[in-house]
């Protein structure tokens, strides 16, 4: 008798904690890029954190929704671009007004120091691909680090709540 | 001890009785409105249609099989796409639920509550009887669009809310009145216009060929007797 | 006309000879005139001296002003197309897309030239648009209709100028290319031209035709994904939607079919109106797909159904054929007045999808047409 209660709770735990696994936000992420063939040799100003006027910016990352529940998230990334081939890299940060370390040589966010805890690259124009993570509540950045682009605006900040 | 055992087997029975206690919500949201026909009768109506809520407890309470519809809104929604089968479900329940006498209102009760919405009869587009087929083309000014949130139309003098919305409200008359009392195949829905409605439909059909357009959607709204 | 026998080669008779070279002679005169006509196209033309005009473009379903047939030589006319990105409400449910509007409307507007004058169009792609694009004009010669030489980034405008050599009715629609050629055509991207004959319309027989009115329908397809439980899905911004649309869009079957970007957007107090008398051309664009318009209650009398005033109009026509990425065109004189639906005789795609218009005639009734002999009553024994 008891062993049978033993079984029964566990199987009933067992079938609750597979079906929040499979529980899953999707999230839509839009890659725009109005700049064509730019040249990007020098940083634009436009990363977080920089207080910059974001309406300038050429290049952006639209999320919807722009916030999450915890758990898995499904990110399903589209490149608008016309040309140019586009990437996305999730960071978690503590701060929306925090800089990142930033390679000035590269053009670059500096990827040794912040710690990506996904990638979807080489997301070719009008392609889309995904990539699910398990989220825990807090602030993610999601960016392009393909030289010159984050300082061109593209990146944005997803709550997951 | 020997009282609270009697007060306990008491308590039991008058439960299992009368059953849950009687929900106040259905009286509270009607208001009473004097009939101008019938000697001046008063009947309680409804300030609103029927709402998603309502018809979710219903369905949870499996006296109602029909699923409420999923509503975008954050505020409370007419029920739509139930048809007349799921609407006597609904009203058995919910007179258990108030005991109260609900039903819908017939539809001589029904034009006399929509009478204090002003509405000026539009010229005919055409005067020639034998254009009469094309003379009310365009008239019908029925308001489309999404299913709104219940308040979102006219509330007439009496305190009824939007009997001129865009979802119609099945009533108990028969479209043949000799079948009033029998097996009446189509009773009259009525809203920006009346139709008769098939008992079997929920969703009619929008969109058309000439003239003549269906409800958008269809919902319901309870009268009570004293 | 020659024979072919059992072993597929010419049989020649004397009588066979003799057609023969006619057909010679007349296929050698043929190719000079076309050389000739080739020669003409290409004259190399000084467009300084040509006077310009500025087209005010209207929203369909109406035309630009104009005249129909011309005495003046050749003119450069000058039209500009601004491009938006805007949300839109297609049908009375509250469904929306993201369009991709030419001046805002789903279809763009009509533009209205005669054969041999230029159309010089400056196309301005807005700056909070988030995408790239062009134009394609079917009339056009060259370079993918314009398409390569008009690919415009948000915040950039182009001018092309393209010469009107073919008379008749014409898409327009952009092709940035690859999957987003038919993603901006299923998003409303698309228009018509209008190329008259430079001594206007002809029936069969070489007499002027005139038209009182003139309204371009354009019918539009669109490929809506939905939710898990079946309601349209809604989207934050344009694009968005990129990979949930090629997967409808591959299934080739539309969910909504309208006329003028909406479901019913040319019923009611929109629909189209006309009085007894009138001659009605009708210009039906489709950039995508097949299309049978049909006047219920009306007839064509004189159809381009392919949408070139090059052939002569066949008469009398109960339905015609819209083949997808072209133009059509109709004349009809109104007899009755009352209601007329004008559909895309698919008639699931007429009242499920929404290709209805309506048409008010205004008029006294001709009994001699139609007649009611007697009401509807109870059936005699």
């Amino acid at each position: 008798m008891k062993i049978r209660n033993i079984l029964a709770s566990a199987l009933v735990v067992g079938s609750l904690m597979a079906s929040t696994a499979f529980a899953e936000t999707v999230v839509k992420v839009t890659l725009i890029d109005k700049m064509g063939t730019p040249d990007l040799s020098k940083p634009l100003g436009l990363g977080m954190g920089m207080k910059a006027d974001m309406s300038t910016a050429k290049m952006g990352i639209n999320i919807n929704p722009k916030t999450a529940a915890p758990g898995n998230v499904r990110f399903d990334v589209t490149n608008l671009a016309s040309n140019l081939v586009h990437e996305v890299l999730i960071a978690q940060i503590t701060d929306e007004n925090q800089l990142l370390p930033f390679d000035q040589g590269r053009n670059k966010v500096d990827e040794e120091a912040v710690r990506s805890l996904g990638s979807v690259s080489e997301i070719d124009p009008n392609k889309t691909a995904s990539l699910t993570l398990d989220l825990k509540p807090g602030k993610y950045l999601l960016y392009c680090n393909v030289a010159g682009h984050y300082m061109a605006g593209m990146w944005t900040v997803i709550e997951i709540k | 001890m020997f009282r609270s055992a009697i007060a306990i087997v008491l308590g039991a029975v008058a439960t299992s009785w009368v059953g849950l206690p009687l929900d106040r919500s259905f009286r509270d949201q009607m208001v009473p409105v004097q009939m101008a026909s019938d000697a001046g009768r008063t009947i309680y109506v409804s300030v609103y249609e029927v709402t998603i809520d309502s018809w979710r407890k219903c369905y949870q309470e499996k006296a109602c099989a029909h699923a409420p519809p999923v509503s975008a809104l954050r505020k409370s929604a007419p029920v739509t796409g139930v048809n007349w089968f799921d609407v006597q479900d609904y009203i058995a329940w919910a007179k258990s639920r108030s005991g109260l006498k609900l039903r819908l209102p017939t539809l001589a009760e029904w034009r006399e509550l929509d009478r204090s919405l002003a509405k000026p009869k539009p010229e005919p587009l055409f005067k020639d009887p034998r254009l009469a087929w094309a003379a009310n083309y365009g008239q019908e000014d029925t308001p489309g669009g999404p299913v709104r949130a219940i308040g979102s139309f006219s509330t007439t003098p009496d305190g009824i809310s939007d009997l001129d919305g865009n979802v119609w409200e099945w009533t108990s008359t028969c479209y043949k009145s000799e079948l009033n009392d029998k097996d009446c195949p189509a009773y009259v829905a009525s809203g920006a216009h009346e139709a008769a409605m098939s008992v079997f439909v929920g969703n009619p059909a929008s969109g058309g060929c000439a003239t003549g357009t269906p409800p958008t959607y269809l919902g319901f709204r309870l009268v009570a007797d004293r | 006309m020659s024979t072919l026998n059992r072993y597929n080669s010419v049989v020649l008779s004397r009588r066979n000879l003799l057609v023969a070279t006619a057909a010679t002679a007349a296929a050698v005169a043929a190719v000079a005139l076309s050389t000739e006509q080739a020669h003409a196209d290409d004259a190399q033309t000084d467009l300084s001296k040509l006077p310009r005009v500025k087209q005010k473009l209207v929203a369909p379903p109406f035309l630009p002003e104009h005249e129909q047939v011309v005495t003046s030589g050749p003119k450069i006319v000058e039209v500009t197309l601004t491009i938006e990105e805007k949300k839109v409400v297609i049908d009375n449910e509250g469904t929306e897309i993201w369009a991709f509007a030419y001046d805002g409307s789903v279809p763009g507007p009509m533009i209205v030239v005669h054969e041999g004058d230029y159309v010089e169009l400056t196309l301005k792609n807005l700056p909070t648009n988030l995408m790239e694009h062009n134009i394609d004009f079917h009339a056009s010669t060259g370079a993918l209709g314009g398409g390569a030489l008009t690919k415009v980034l948000p915040g950039e405008e182009v001018v092309l100028r393209w010469k009107a050599i073919k008379p008749g009715v014409f898409v327009y629609h952009c092709a940035p290319g690859d999957v987003m050629i038919p993603y901006h055509v299923v998003h409303g991207m698309n228009g018509a031209v209008m190329v008259l004959p430079r001594d206007g319309l002809k029936d069969d027989k070489g007499n002027p035709l005139k038209y009182d009115l003139a309204y371009y329908i354009g019918e539009q397809d669109f490929y809506i994904p939905r939710e898990t439980d079946g309601s349209f899905k809604k989207y934050e911004s344009a694009g968005e939607d990129l990979s949930d649309s090629l997967d409808v869009m591959r299934t080739l079957i539309p969910s909504h079919v309208v006329f003028n970007g909406k479901v019913g957007a040319l019923t009611g107090e929109n629909a189209m109106k006309a009085k007894v008398g009138d001659h009605v051309l009708f210009i039906h664009g489709q950039s995508n797909r097949d299309s049978r318009p049909h006047i219920i209650g009306g007839h064509g009398d004189y159809v381009w159904e392919t949408g070139k005033f090059g052939n002569p109009p066949e008469v009398g026509l109960e339905t015609w054929f819209i083949r997808g990425g072209s133009a059509g065109a109709a004349l009809y004189k109104f007899r009755q007045p009352g209601i007329y639906a004008y559909v895309n005789h698919n008639l699931i795609e007429a009242v499920l999808l929404g290709a209805t218009a309506h048409i008010k005639v205004d008029g006294t009734w001709n009994d001699d047409l139609m007649m009611q002999v007697s009401k509807p009553g109870p059936m005699k024994a």
